[in-house]
């Protein structure tokens, strides 16, 4: 059976750009002093429904790059990296990079495969 | 006809999933979490479940646990869709009482498929 899945794409996208909004303020709003597991357990699963509803929609760039924010995400809730400024703006700029690619899919672009491999490896870098 | 609850947080997966199904013939109801999906179940029988694992409010494992508890759905099919492929994971899954687990990314066709085997 085919299913035209393009038909699909529009609410997608408004969902994705819907999880970064509630990513970016509760990334905003975490108090270094006092941890929040469950807030940081929502920030990572925003990633992780990204991840998942991307891939099958066969937007494997977006996937594959929300696929490392959730491991880093899973590593500070697991507290084998530090929840502190400089990783908590990491993470803020990548949610605006995703932001970048939903948008520009959004717009019926194309995403630059060279740019998204230099924003992937960066990202990588930081898993311990 | 055959009746079928499809339960994701992600209303573009449940739509997808819920457009393939209805499209295949079969009568299909939507929930958007654990929780939502328990009360529509107890409402109405369903011949098989179809969910999301990772959801807010109650994910799909407690789910099962759940509905494994009501005499009615006892030896009622269940269907996890994830991205988790860990043996663990799946190990959980069948403790809850899955039926079968299907790791996203799937095509519809091979939804349709994993349905026909554990509906016959």
């Amino acid at each position: 059976m085919s299913v035209d899945m393009t038909q699909f794409h529009a609410e997608l996208f408004e969902e994705c750009l819907g999880y970064l909004d509630a990513m970016k303020t509760d990334l905003e709003s975490i108090d270094l002093n006092a941890f929040d597991a469950e807030k940081m357990a929502t920030i990572k699963r925003g990633a992780h429904t990204i991840k998942g509803d991307c891939a099958m929609f066969e937007f494997t760039t977006v996937s594959d790059y929300a696929k490392i924010m959730e491991m880093l995400l899973g590593e500070m809730l697991e507290h084998h990296k530090e929840t502190n400024t400089a990783n908590i703006n990491a993470m803020l700029e990548s949610v605006a990079y995703v932001r970048n690619m939903i948008t520009t899919l959004q717009d019926k672009g194309t995403l630059d495969g060279e740019t998204a491999a230099a924003h992937s490896a960066k990202l990588q870098a930081m898993i311990s | 006809m055959v009746s079928i609850l499809a339960v994701d947080d992600s209303a573009s997966m449940r739509k997808m999933v819920s457009f393939t199904l209805k499209t295949a013939g079969y009568e299909v109801q939507e929930a958007e979490d654990g929780v939502e999906a328990l009360e529509k179940a107890k409402a109405h029988t369903f011949d098989c479940i179809v969910t999301d694992v990772n959801m807010p409010n109650k994910d799909g494992i407690t789910l099962i646990r759940d509905l494994r508890q009501l005499s009615q759905y006892k030896y009622v099919p269940m269907l996890l869709l994830t991205t988790e492929s860990s043996v663990e994971k799946k190990q959980e899954g069948r403790a809850a009482g899955a039926t079968g687990w299907m790791v996203k990314p799937f095509n519809p066709d091979q939804l349709l498929k994993t349905l026909l085997k554990v509906l016959d």
